[in-house]
């Protein structure tokens, strides 16, 4: 009764076992083999802050253009992290991460960032916008004519920045005692 | 054997997944890392663009001193500090203000004044380093870029000062100088924290010891502001900074629990004092 019992489970593990191969094999094949055989000219748009278009699929290349964000391109085939992709009418290759199958709206840098600062009545606030903390800091006055009650004197800087200035020698000043 | 063998085909399952996310794993990271160094170099540009314009308020207040020799000596302590201590993107500029005030500031991005007041008191030049170090020190921890919460609240490899001040339009670029406004009134009226004050002040005694200066020099430094603190040569300091009192107890507290306490350092008074001597 029990070795029946035993041909029985072990019949249905090897069933099992059977659904699994083919399942892992077919999650594999859909993560390495599928794209690379059935890439097919999509349309992709740039997201981030913009990519740099490059002419062979590494990061030493020589840069083609630089690409702004929402820009619509062609992607042809995938290598590795790059992707080929046909912007306008030049040919190059992109970073998979700085394409997307998303339309991108296209935003200022600026705006849209969530930014987490305390009003003037103490309360804690989330603001969305970049203007809506300017105003709350009341950083922009209505007229915006005056800009800064401060002086400033970015001739005193220059002459700063243009003074001499050698790392090795002045470590090894630092190393001397008298 | 019997619990491993019925959920066998579940283990089979994870050891798939596991070994399918294999290849993309490395990929994923070489991505974030390239992204994270792009942003970084943003961040750093911005930050000296925002240190440039708090240093040029600081210059408008006070005259710079235009001592090519005295400049270069103050520039080589501070640089081969720097050097080794600071952050390896930034240049660090280091200036000497012409007033009779005692103080030191240091903006963003890299910008480190010292006042001819402060040198004037000053004995050795472990003092003068001990200085230079305190304020790399608050470079290098960005606390005026932090206090500011120039940095968005989610902590993804795209947030930073870059996103905040980036931008070219008219309102942005007001804004940026409403924010050069705010940094400056904090060095000279509202001063940063004080726990960021006491952590500039451990880092610098740190740095000095690694450098081999003497450490109290700093302590005795501090000890001799004191009557000026009174007098309102160093009303800014004052406002701006801790008591000497905490700040003393502060660094005792710190040099009992490194041991530094036989700790003798060089101190170079002869070199400082005919280099300061024209001042």
């Amino acid at each position: 009764m029990e070795a029946l019992h035993q041909t029985q489970l072990n019949s249905f593990l090897l069933s099992k076992i059977k659904f699994v191969l083919i399942f892992s094999a077919l999650f594999l094949s859909s993560n390495f083999i599928v794209p690379v055989i059935f890439a097919k000219e999509e349309i992709r748009y740039v997201k981030g802050l913009g990519a740099v278009l490059r002419e062979q699929p590494s990061i030493q290349s020589k840069k083609l253009t630089k690409l702004s964000r929402g820009t619509k391109v062609l992607a042809l085939e995938v290598k590795g992290i790059w992707h080929k992709v046909i912007a306008g009418e030049i040919q190059g290759w992109l970073l998979r991460g700085q394409i997307t199958n998303i339309p991108v709206k296209i935003k200022k840098l600026v705006l849209g960032q969530k930014i987490r600062l305390t009003s003037s009545s103490g309360r804690r606030i989330r603001l969305r916008t970049f203007s809506a903390i300017v105003g709350v800091k009341g950083l922009v006055d209505s007229k915006g004519k005056k800009i800064s009650p401060y002086q400033t004197d970015y001739a005193a800087l220059e002459w700063l920045e243009n003074q001499p200035s050698d790392e090795e020698n002045s470590v090894l000043f630092l190393t001397l005692s008298e | 054997m019997n619990l491993f063998s019925n959920h066998l085909w579940f283990y089979i399952f994870i050891i798939s997944f596991v070994f399918a996310s294999f290849g993309n794993a490395q990929e994923f990271r070489l991505r974030a890392h390239h992204l994270f160094w792009k942003n970084q170099e943003a961040n750093t540009e911005r930050e000296i663009d925002f240190g440039r314009g708090v240093s040029a308020k600081i210059l408008g207040k006070y005259p710079i001193l235009r001592d090519e020799g005295t400049v270069r000596y103050i520039s080589q302590i501070g640089t081969g500090i720097s050097a080794q201590l600071g952050r390896p993107e930034l240049r660090y500029y280091f200036g000497i203000l012409d007033t009779d005030e005692i103080n030191a500031f240091a903006a963003p991005g890299g910008y480190i004044f010292v006042t001819r007041g402060a040198l004037i008191l000053m004995s050795n030049e472990a003092q003068l380093a001990g200085v230079l170090a305190h304020e790399l020190a608050h470079v290098d921890q960005k606390h005026i870029v932090r206090k500011l919460k120039l940095q968005s609240t989610d902590r993804s490899v795209t947030s930073g000062i870059a996103q905040v001040l980036g931008g070219a339009t008219l309102s942005a670029r007001i804004a940026l100088e409403r924010l050069n406004d705010l940094a400056f009134k904090m060095l000279m009226e509202e001063g940063l924290s004080k726990e960021d004050e006491a952590d500039a002040d451990q880092k610098a005694l740190e740095m000095l010891t690694s450098l081999g200066y003497d450490p109290q020099s700093y302590l005795d430094y501090l000890q001799s502001l004191k009557p000026y603190l009174e007098q309102g040569q160093a009303k800014v300091l004052s406002k701006t900074h801790p008591t000497i009192i905490f700040r003393y107890n502060n660094l005792r507290e710190f040099i009992m629990k490194n041991d530094l306490e036989n700790f003798k350092g060089k101190k170079n008074e002869k070199r400082f004092q005919k280099k300061i001597a024209t001042l």
